[in-house]
């Protein structure tokens, strides 16, 4: 219908109603003129309106009722179509439910051609534990990259600060209904289950748990292509805090009990071990259309426990029914064993890894005999052959060479003394050592480790050497040396304990003595520097009477002494020791010597942390070379030594050139070592602040994470490695503008130093500037201030009032002053740091120049406009004369420049400088950037300024979009445009 | 004693302190803008620009739902809501706020009923997905909420209220203060400052027209 017939039946329409019924139809005749189809059309309209008191009522009361359904769904969704939340803009609501409500949402800004489902997580879900764990983890997960893992491409908060995830919004059917509705055949469902599988093992090689696999979580598009939902998302809510789950909060866990594993539904620690339950479980209903336990019946989760405990899921070929997918005789026998492998009580007796179990369903498929089964059968025929096996399946081939060697120089010492017996002795131990750990409890008996190996032994120390004390004190000695070897200090100092105990009957001084100065090695491992200071000073003691003030043993004393002083931050202290170690051992070694090496390495670590970076780069150098002559390139020693180059050159600017030492060092690491040592998370550490500082944050994160996951594992949390990991990764989420993760991690790594009693350890007060910083950025001015005062009372009294670090943490101060409004306060604390630094030597540069930038800045804000002048000319000269250059930093002391010159109504050189900042800071990353607009936005006020309007209102209007999608439309960066755009004439 | 070769352990470099100004040197250069505030200005000041429509959409909008959210709390759970006495809260609450100072009353409210509307109808055609069944599944959001029967289906009012609005758009904007706004008739006289009987038949003949449209008019009287 167009306007014009509309109006004319408006008119008819509006005399015939007005009309009596009985007048109506002469009326209509005479006003429709025989227009027949307009006739029939107001008559139509005429019989509508006897409905409209009855349509009146109905649509107030749909309106009311809809509107109070909105209301209701209120508190917990209130989400509705239309509504932004972070960049996205939301669709409608396609499903919710317990965790919260699930949206269908476009990109807000168009940018991209994006939907998404998102997911808003109801309140209740959303307390602090799980926001900040939510906020540290999201990156991780938004790079889990996989064809077969539907993303998670972004997470926030919403407006209301409940969380949210955004997916990948993935068309298609749950797996089940995709199988039923195409009567998909057995060898179809299997691949498409090992596809699930790919993408399960992908995940769990990225250190990530789903704890949630169902079919429903699993999407098949309609070109047959699987997409996994939801990876990662149950740990962010869940509680995963391992064992202390109560089960009675099963309810508010994201698990399904008829796919959660035993372990999770009896609230005990969570592993890859769940998933692959789960992937039993849909195999199992993949298989025979039928669930593998039926848990509807058990009301609660005790009962649930209970029947888990006291039954074993049916043979999938039993359960099928009569309308099953596949008959029941093609399961019989294989898929039955791998099935119920997978879905074994006891996460230890499953396959061991997805990829074991894909494997196995491979052999299926191609006609081979399956692992599982072939094992147990290999049991029962060959012993020698599972022995073999058990060597092969020893998870570290440095560990057989170690023990191999230990063996022989045991053997060696034995038959040295023709003791026969002991040396039959030894060799049957370390025969058993070997033949550990029942293997029909794992499938394939694949699932021992070196560490498993090493348990059983020191499990029968006690045991099998009763009878033989001093022996039983050297192998534990032994054992325990080769787990601090490991990694494992708590094992190791617990074995040189006991082998201390068993020392006592046949002392003997000087082996006592060396089994206290290794003791006292793993108790400075894990940390405890006051048990370890105790132990090595009775070593010291021992052999300084034994071999004189001077000997190869001493040295290695001292250099133990050295390094406790140095972890405790007391270089003054660390210094004279380990310098006189290493004369000792170079006057009575001869080199090339590994002690030698190893005592130019610990006091190049010292000069490391006090900065003197020349002498460390040099003693490193030394050292890795005669490392290299000493055992060639494939070696730990020459590994850690490569690490501390890339370190120095890391330290001294040359991040680019620290990159391929470190990644040697880790190609060597993953070679020789088991897979959660320290030394490895150690590099994996160095690599990622490298990465860091090359501002690749994002493939950096999870080099940190995956350290801190192992450093946790295996030194506890409260060890000191696992502070400065936290505070690496606070600086990263501040280099990635997230401040609540920032603060967060910088509180984390305090409360260790706190825990530990060391607060005003240097590295505490590192890490209470960082939270300082965090906050300040977040708008948290006083507390900012109140923590940077406290860090420079701290440092003045530790570092005197002469260093740099003092210096700057003054400037620090004088940023948050500055940012409160007081201006005059900075001032004074840039003047007199950056007095404190004039005319002293080897100031960083860099750093100096950026504080003057700051300087320069304060100076402005209270009005001084010639000084600042001068500051900022001059911050930008000493950063134009930085090699090599860092354009960032030029870029900002540039912008300040513009800024100055701008107040100064100087717009030509406002204009020069703002120029030359753009151009060094070209467009970036739309999806992350924001540096060119800041520039960009600097630029068009000159513009401006110049009364070049319509050029300035382009750029601040670009700089002003750019920022919305960056940095959010309530940034204070964004706030400033946006307000400087409306200021404009004709804004 | 057998002799056990240990070698230095370098935790070189996990070391973290030197880097506080290294996060803050690059960042807080930049900082400029907050000099602003103090003593930069850089040209006169404009006249006050009238505050952005959506934005004051969006503020409407969300107050509405606040005042929903607030009924709804003292009330337990209601069965229906008074939208009428949502829009006028609404109005009362904001038509002082600085968004809002560029626009009279009429303005206003036809932005609320719009707002309304909008919530309405999305929420109406999110419950009848639900109802339904939507397109794709997502995981542990399977529970459904019922939709009550024999409503009118407040989509449908929508999409027939376009196609009027398509053809006389003043009917249109009548029936959205009247059915999603809950104005009465006398309340939308006095804001066009038209007769009531002239609004009335407007109403009157787009009610018809809707109706017809909904199909509702063989229903039984």
């Amino acid at each position: 219908m167009d306007t014009q017939r509309w109006q004319r039946l408006a008119t008819i329409f509006d005399e015939v109603i007005e009309a009596t019924d009985d007048a109506r139809a002469a009326l209509l005749d005479r006003l429709c003129a025989g227009d027949m189809e307009v006739r029939r059309e107001v008559e139509a309209l005429i019989i509508a309106d006897a409905a409209a008191n009855r349509f009146d009522r109905d649509v107030d009361a749909a309106r009311n009722l809809v509107a109070a359904d909105w209301a209701c769904s209120d508190d917990s969704e209130s989400t509705h179509a239309g509504e932004r939340i972070g960049p996205w803009r939301v669709l409608h609501e396609v499903g919710r439910g317990g965790m919260g409500v699930v949206l269908l949402a476009e990109r807000a800004d168009g940018q991209f051609e994006k939907r998404a489902a998102l997911k808003l997580i109801k309140r209740g879900m959303d307390s602090d534990a799980v926001l900040a764990r939510f906020l540290r983890e999201r990156q991780i997960l938004a790079h889990l990259e996989h064809p077969h893992i539907a993303r998670l491409l972004d997470g926030g908060l919403a407006a209301d600060g409940r969380p949210y995830f955004a997916m990948e919004h993935v068309d298609g059917q749950p797996l089940l209904r995709y199988c039923t509705v195409r009567s998909i055949k057995l060898e179809d469902r299997i691949s498409l289950f090992l596809d699930i599988c790919a993408a399960v093992q992908f995940a769990h090689g990225r250190l990530i748990v789903h704890r949630d696999l169902k079919p429903s979580n699993v999407l098949v598009t309609a070109g047959g292509s699987v997409k996994l939902l939801d990876f990662g998302i149950a740990k962010l809510l869940g509680d995963d805090t391992g064992g202390n789950t109560q089960t009675g909060d099963l309810r508010d866990r994201p698990l399904t009990p008829a796919y959660a594993a035993p372990e999770q539904l009896c609230g005990e620690p969570v592993t890859t071990a769940a998933d692959i339950y789960a992937l039993g479980a849909i195999l199992f209903e993949l298989l025979t259309g039928q669930r593998a336990r039926d848990l509807s019946e058990s009301p609660t989760p005790e009962d649930i426990c209970k029947l888990l405990e006291i039954t074993s899921p049916p043979l999938p070929s039993k359960c099928t029914a009569i309308d099953a997918p596949v008959p029941a005789r093609r399961l019989r026998g294989d898929l039955d064993t791998i099935v119920l492998t997978a879905l074994k009580r006891e996460p230890e007796r499953r396959y061991p890894t997805v990829d074991a179990l894909a494997a196995d369903l491979r052999r299926y498929l191609d006609g081979q005999p399956i692992a599982a089964r072939r094992d147990s059968a290999l049991y029962r025929t060959s012993k020698f052959v599972q022995r073999h096996r058990l060597g092969v399946a020893l998870a570290s081939l440095a560990l057989l060479g170690l023990l191999a060697t230990t063996a022989f120089a045991l053997w060696e010492a034995a038959r040295a003394r023709t003791q026969a017996r002991q040396a039959e002795t030894v060799t049957a131990f370390l025969i058993d050592t070997f033949r550990v750990a029942d293997p029909k409890s794992a499938p394939g008996g694949v699932k021992l480790s070196a560490i498993d190996v090493l348990d059983a032994g020191a499990r029968r120390l006690d045991a099998q050497l009763s009878d033989e004390p001093e022996l039983g004190s050297r192998f534990a000695a032994v054992l325990g040396a080769i787990y601090l070897e490991l990694g494992q200090d708590d094992r190791a100092i617990a074995l040189l304990e006991r082998s201390l105990e068993l020392q006592h009957t046949t002392a003997d001084d000087s082996t006592k003595a060396d089994i206290f100065a290794q003791l006292a090695r793993a108790q400075y491992e894990k940390g405890d520097y006051t048990a370890a200071e105790k132990n090595v000073d009775l070593a010291l003691t021992t052999h300084r009477a034994r071999t004189g003030a001077s000997s190869a043993i001493v040295a290695s004393d001292l250099a133990l002494q050295g390094e406790i002083a140095r972890r405790q931050g007391d270089f003054k202290k660390a210094e004279p020791l380990l310098q006189q170690a290493l004369a000792m051992s170079q006057a009575s070694l001869k080199a090339p010597h590994a002690k030698i090496a190893a005592n130019l390495n610990e006091l190049a670590v010292l000069y490391s942390d006090m900065h003197r970076l020349d002498e460390g780069a040099a003693l490193t150098e030394q050292a890795l070379t005669m490392f290299r002559a000493l055992y060639g390139e494939n070696h730990l020693d020459v590994a850690e030594n490569l690490i501390n180059l890339g370190s120095f050159r890391m330290q001294s600017g040359n991040v680019a050139e620290a990159l391929p030492p470190l990644q040697q060092a880790i190609a060597i690491y993953r070679r020789l070592l088991p897979a959660d040592h320290p030394l490895l998370a150690t590099a994996l550490v160095n690599d990622a602040r490298a990465l860091d500082r090359l501002a690749r944050y994002r493939e950096a994160e999870p080099l940190y994470l995956q350290a801190l996951a192992m450093q946790r594992r295996v030194l506890g949390e409260q060890h000191p490695d696992v502070a400065a990991t936290l505070n690496n990764l606070a600086i990263l989420h501040l280099h990635l503008d997230d401040f609540v993760g920032g603060a967060d991690y910088s509180r984390q790594a305090l409360a260790v130093w706190v825990t530990q009693g060391k607060p005003e350890h240097p590295f505490a007060l590192g890490s209470k500037a960082n939270l300082s910083v965090a906050l300040r950025e977040s708008g948290e001015l006083g507390e900012s201030e109140r923590l940077i005062r406290e860090v420079l009372a701290a440092r003045r009294q530790q570092l005197g009032g002469k260093h740099f670090l003092v210096s700057f943490t003054m400037d620090q101060l004088g940023i948050v002053l500055r940012l409160a409004g007081r201006p005059a306060e900075a001032v004074v604390q840039h003047r007199l740091a950056q007095a404190m630094r004039e005319g002293v030597k080897g100031m960083p540069a860099l750093e100096s120049a950026a504080a003057q930038a700051h300087y320069a800045l304060a100076l402005g804000a209270s009005g001084d406009l010639t000084e600042a002048r001068i500051q900022v000319d001059n911050a930008v000269n000493a950063l134009a004369a930085i090699k090599p250059a860092n354009s960032e930093q030029l870029a900002n002391a540039l912008l300040a420049q513009a800024r100055i010159a701008l107040a100064r109504n100087d717009v030509a050189s406002a204009c020069a400088a703002a120029k030359q900042a753009l151009e060094l800071r070209p467009p970036d990353d739309p999806k992350t950037g924001w540096r060119h607009a800041e520039a960009l936005a600097v630029h068009g006020e000159c513009l401006a300024a110049c009364k070049e309007l319509a050029p300035a209102h382009g750029e601040l209007e670009s700089a002003l979009t750019d920022l919305q999608r960056v940095r959010g439309a309530d940034h204070w960066m964004t706030t400033q445009v946006r307000q400087t755009l409306r200021a404009m004439p004709g804004g | 004693m057998v002799p056990i070769r240990r070698q230095c352990k370098m935790r070189l470099w996990q070391r973290s302190q030197a880097s506080i100004f290294g996060h803050g040197q690059r960042r807080y250069p930049a900082n400029f803008f907050e000099l602003r505030d103090g003593w930069v200005v850089t040209s006169a000041k404009s006249a006050g620009m009238a505050a952005a429509p959506d934005a004051l959409f969006s503020l409407v909008y969300q107050e509405l739902r606040r005042i929903a959210r607030s009924q709804r709390r003292a009330a337990g759970s209601p069965v229906t809501l008074d939208t009428t006495a949502l829009v006028h809260e609404v109005y009362l609450k904001l038509h002082a706020a600085p968004q809002a100072a560029s626009i009279d009353r009429v303005h206003f409210l036809s932005l609320a009923a719009r707002a309304m509307r909008q919530i309405l109808v999305d929420h109406a055609r999110a419950r009848s997905r639900l109802k339904r069944g939507g397109p794709f599944t997502i995981t542990g959001l399977d529970e459904q909420i019922g939709v009550a029967a024999d409503m009118i289906d407040l989509v449908a009012v929508d999409d027939a209220l376009r196609r009027l609005a398509q053809v006389d758009p003043r009917a249109g904007q009548l029936v959205e203060w009247r059915i999603f706004g809950g104005l009465e008739v006398a309340d939308i006289a006095r804001l066009l400052n038209l007769t009531e009987r002239t609004v009335f038949r407007d109403w009157r003949r787009a009610r018809a027209f809707l109706v017809h449209q909904l199909g509702l008019d063989e229903a039984p009287a």
